[in-house]
């Protein structure tokens, strides 16, 4: 025990470092961008038809706020913001604290990757033991076709196909919005079946895209524990078929459930594409707006977070992983 | 446990096919008096504040955000314009004093009815955000409860201050009033000092911040619900859409057939695009497309494109102060080798009109402004490759082997300046460009990572040859200062016009257009100084003016105009008849239609 909380403890002074590195490194990076919020702003409402002089009276008002002390200063001010669990407010959204709008996109994200994921992960997986056991028949092909066709498109691609056929070729399904704004946010079934009518595209391109990485994966995995003695074995004491894909199976997801945590880590930065194409209002889009603004603490805030939430993740597979595989634990 | 477990998944997952088949026509419109549109330039922003004045605020122009007037656009008669929450107006001749009278029946969503009281609060917070100073905006006298009386700064005469002030956003005074000290009008009035008294100029400087610091505290003030003097009233709002219900204490709600209407986000083109293809939009604005997606959206049932003139157009300009464009059969010979029928057609092929003229104006303008008897003195500068040859050798250049040499001797090579994310202009560079080199001055088109950055270096004068948006109306005045105005070293300071000379390299000079300039008929006038005048007479007075900068920007051509732009917008036709049809008032919000009369349900 007192070995597992020191473990425990490098990990997490591991863990801080690294999100300070990160913190810093992100803090300095976005100010290294071309561009500034003001320039940004600036072009937008030319576009809009403001004469050059206007937009840059508005500017002026609208960005008052923007921190004009030497960068070391802002640095030293970020940090400070962090300690206190502050990120400081958003540029772009005027006045409004980072930390509101990056604790209103998350969810939306964790339902959409979460769901995806999870879902991908359970058809992927039983798709890559039928197709390892069944490789060498016509399903276990087809199967495996599948699993490479899917893995080769990207989200984004498969996104604007699915939007396009089942949004507008086909008005089968909404996008563009969470839920409709006709209804009253709620537990009652007409709010929740549109919750889940807006979030059935995006959730779908999420898992069609990961499907194929644990078909293959898997696929991979079942064939090399297909090989191992204590198979053979297990065939030799005339084990049933069942309790032999159960052995195959619970050996040969211990890769996945190394990838599927550390894919956790990632949920909360892995649907930028989808959450643009389908306006879904998560952190993707967040810091899409975040980029294109040139909104400084949104996007240092939003990178921290998916910075933190792969380091707890890393932890997190680091512990769990020993309780999957006792091996690790000798 | 497994069957519990099976069961559960089942059920889930019958859940979602029923949740995401069932009601497919859910993803249209919910009933049928409920208008789907977007806003291209207002976005939705869950959690900001229900607040005209904040950059996010959840309010949308003509729905719940009201003016005084709506503008009918004319280039002719700034003045025009479709009541709003002033039924009449009056304006003094020389049009410095306005009286306004309110809508008898103009009341907010909760009831209460909007004042004169409201107007004058809405003025105050006009100043705090930077906006009536800049029509001049001097008083503001509530002379009963519908009638107010605006005045603009002694000795100003600003001839868009009518214009201005109908177009200022107003909001309730039982919302904004609490957030101003009770001594605001004192400070403003402080603000407007401009003599030499230097206690007073004191006052005034503190006065502006404290305005400034007023303004941002009013952007960020977060009202509990939306209060609306407009057709409709936010009722709900996610990142994704906001629902907007119609407001039974609207003035005229009575015109208003439409129960609700549903604003839909939008992170890209595409979205709109799809909305438009599958007919869910019954009034969406133009989005930059390809011919291809143009014709698939017009394919849908009910969908059609509706054109009204805009009053902007994509131009050419010379640096005249960079050897040879100074040269006034330089320009003329450019003008004669760019096709602009080809490069409109490879460049805006969907909102673009080939420019008949380069006269500084639209040519819907111009042909509000001119007489046939002037216009026919315009030279439209045809592509015509032996005009552009003879007007070369006029001038003492010389073509040998294929390509041009100046009159000093050396090679005529060229660059044109164009920005990032301009696809047009990028466009267009590239077809004059070819045209240009084919005729034997070898040009490359160059992209400026951002607009900013453009506008800072063509100041600069690091460009002889850059796109530019000039045109930029309905008005006179804006129109040519995009020609004559700062570019042109022209500015007033300390209400003088002063001409700062292309030699100065920091106040903007960068056209360099000799201070007079000839008409066809050899008159010459000075066209920094006919700008500057318009800013102050009525359009009357401006008529003879704007004829004689016409012609001299035609004749001395310190632009070259390629395209006008056109405003096109798209409805449906399904679910709502009765579109409006008249340009000025296709240019307001659709809400103003509705306002108008416009837009009713089908049965």
């Amino acid at each position: 025990m007192k070995g597992v909380l020191i473990r425990l403890s490098q990990r997490v002074i591991w863990g801080v470092i690294m999100v300070f590195v990160t913190a810093s490194f992100t803090f300095f990076l976005v100010r290294m961008m071309p561009g500034n919020p003001v320039d940004a702003k600036y072009n937008q409402l030319v576009m809009q038809g403001l004469t050059p002089v206007q937009a840059m009276n508005k500017v002026r008002v609208m960005y008052g706020f923007i921190p004009h002390e030497p960068l070391w200063q802002q640095y030293i001010h970020y940090l400070n913001q962090i300690a206190h669990m502050n990120l400081g407010q958003s540029i772009s959204y005027e006045g409004v604290p980072v930390l509101h709008l990056i604790l209103t996109a998350a969810p939306w994200t964790i339902i959409l990757v979460l769901t995806g994921l999870v879902a991908s992960f359970i058809v992927g997986v039983l798709a890559g033991v039928i197709a390892a056991i069944k490789r060498s028949s016509p399903v276990g092909s087809a199967i495996s076709l599948s699993g490479s066709l899917l893995h080769g498109i990207p989200q984004f691609v498969m996104g604007l196909f699915l939007a396009y056929v089942f949004t507008t070729l086909w008005v089968l399904l909404p996008f563009g919005a969470p839920y409709n704004a006709e209804l009253t946010p709620g537990l009652n079934g007409p709010f929740i079946s549109s919750l889940i009518r807006h979030a059935i595209l995006p959730v779908a391109t999420y898992a069609l895209s990961s499907y194929g990485g644990w078909l293959l994966t898997m696929k991979s995995s079942v064939i090399t524990v297909l090989g191992d003695d204590f198979i053979l074995a297990a065939e030799v004491r005339g084990l049933k078929m069942g309790t032999r894909v159960r052995y195959i199976a619970h050996n040969a997801i211990l890769p996945l459930f190394t990838i599927f945590a550390l894919s956790i880590g990632f949920m909360l930065g892995g649907s930028l594409f989808i959450e643009n194409i389908f306006d879904y209002p998560g952190l993707g889009n967040l810091l899409l707006h975040a980029i294109n603004s040139r909104d400084y603490p949104l996007m240092s805030g939003a990178f921290l977070l998916i910075t933190v939430s792969v380091i707890l993740s890393n932890i997190a597979t680091d512990f769990l992983y020993s309780v999957v595989d006792p091996r690790i634990r000798r | 446990m497994k069957k519990v477990v099976f069961l559960a998944l089942s059920m889930v997952s019958a859940g979602v096919l029923v949740a995401g088949c069932g009601t497919a026509t859910q993803a249209k419109s919910s009933t049928s008096t409920t208008f789907t549109t977007i806003d291209e330039y207002h976005g939705i922003t869950a959690g900001a504040p229900i607040n005209p004045f904040n950059s996010n605020g959840n309010n949308w122009l003509g729905y719940d955000q009201m003016q005084l007037g709506w503008f009918t656009n004319s280039p002719t008669n700034p003045n025009s314009f479709y009541p709003g929450l002033a039924e009449k107006w009056d304006v003094s001749s020389n049009g410095s004093n306005v009286t306004i009278w309110l809508q008898p029946n103009a009341k907010w969503s909760n009831g209460t009815p909007v004042t004169a009281k409201d107007v004058k609060t809405s003025m105050a917070v006009a100043f705090t955000q930077g906006n009536a100073q800049s029509f001049y905006l001097g008083s503001v006298k509530v002379i009963s409860s519908n009638e107010v009386q605006f005045s603009q700064i002694p000795g100003q005469h600003y001839n868009l201050f009518l214009n201005n002030l109908l177009q200022q956003t107003i909001v309730p005074s039982f919302e904004y009033e609490k957030l101003m000290p009770t001594n605001i009008w004192q400070i403003i009035n402080e603000s407007m000092y401009t003599g030499n008294n230097a206690a007073k100029k004191a006052l005034a400087t503190k006065a502006e911040t404290d305005l400034t610091n007023l303004g941002k505290t009013i952007a960020n003030y977060s009202p509990a619900k939306d209060i609306s003097a407009g057709p409709f009233v936010l009722k709900n709002l996610n990142p994704g859409e906001a629902l907007l219900v119609k407001n039974p204490d609207f003035f005229a709600a009575n015109s208003i057939k439409v129960n609700q209407v549903v604003f839909r986000n939008y992170t890209g083109n595409q979205q709109i695009w799809n909305y438009l293809i599958a007919g869910q939009l019954d009034a969406a604005p133009f989005t930059a497309m390809p011919t291809n997606i143009l014709h698939q959206i017009l394919a849908t049932k009910g969908n059609q494109e509706v054109v009204s003139p805009s009053y902007v157009a994509a131009a050419l300009a010379f640096n005249q102060g960079i050897y040879p464009y100074g040269m006034l059969s330089v320009r003329r010979a450019l003008a004669h080798v760019i096709d602009r029928q080809a490069v409109q057609k490879v460049a805006e092929p969907v909102v673009g009109t080939v420019s008949k003229y380069s006269d500084g104006m639209v040519d819907s303008a111009t042909s509000q402004w001119l007489n046939s008897a002037q216009v026919n003195q315009l030279d439209p500068y045809s592509y015509n490759l032996s005009k552009a040859t003879a007007e070369l050798q006029k001038a003492g250049f010389k073509k040998v082997n294929g390509q041009w040499l100046m009159p000093n001797g050396k090679p005529w090579t060229a660059t044109i300046y164009t920005v990032n994310g301009f696809s047009d202009w990028i466009e267009a560079a590239k077809v004059i460009s070819s045209e240009m080199t084919s005729f034997g001055i070898p040009t490359q088109p160059s992209i400026v990572s951002s607009y900013s950055q453009y506008l800072k270096e063509i100041a600069q004068d690091k460009y002889a040859l850059g796109f530019w948006l000039n045109a930029l109306g309905p008005e006179a005045s804006p129109t040519y200062l995009r020609i004559y105005g700062a570019n042109d070293g022209y500015q007033v300071v300390g209400g003088q016009l002063v001409h700062y000379p292309y030699t100065n390299k920091t106040q903007g000079n960068w056209l360099d257009i000799p201070s007079t300039v000839p008409l066809p008929n050899g008159t010459l006038v000075n066209p920094g100084k006919l700008t500057y005048e318009l800013n102050s007479l009525t359009s009357t007075q401006q008529r003879p003016i704007v004829q004689q900068l016409a012609l001299a920007t035609d004749y001395n051509l310190p632009m070259i105009t390629l395209w006008n732009y056109i405003n096109v917008q798209f409805v449906n036709t399904t679910r709502f008849g009765d579109f409006p049809t008249e340009p000025g008032l296709l240019d307001n919000p659709p809400a103003v239609w509705m306002t108008q009369g416009y837009v009713h349900p089908k049965s």
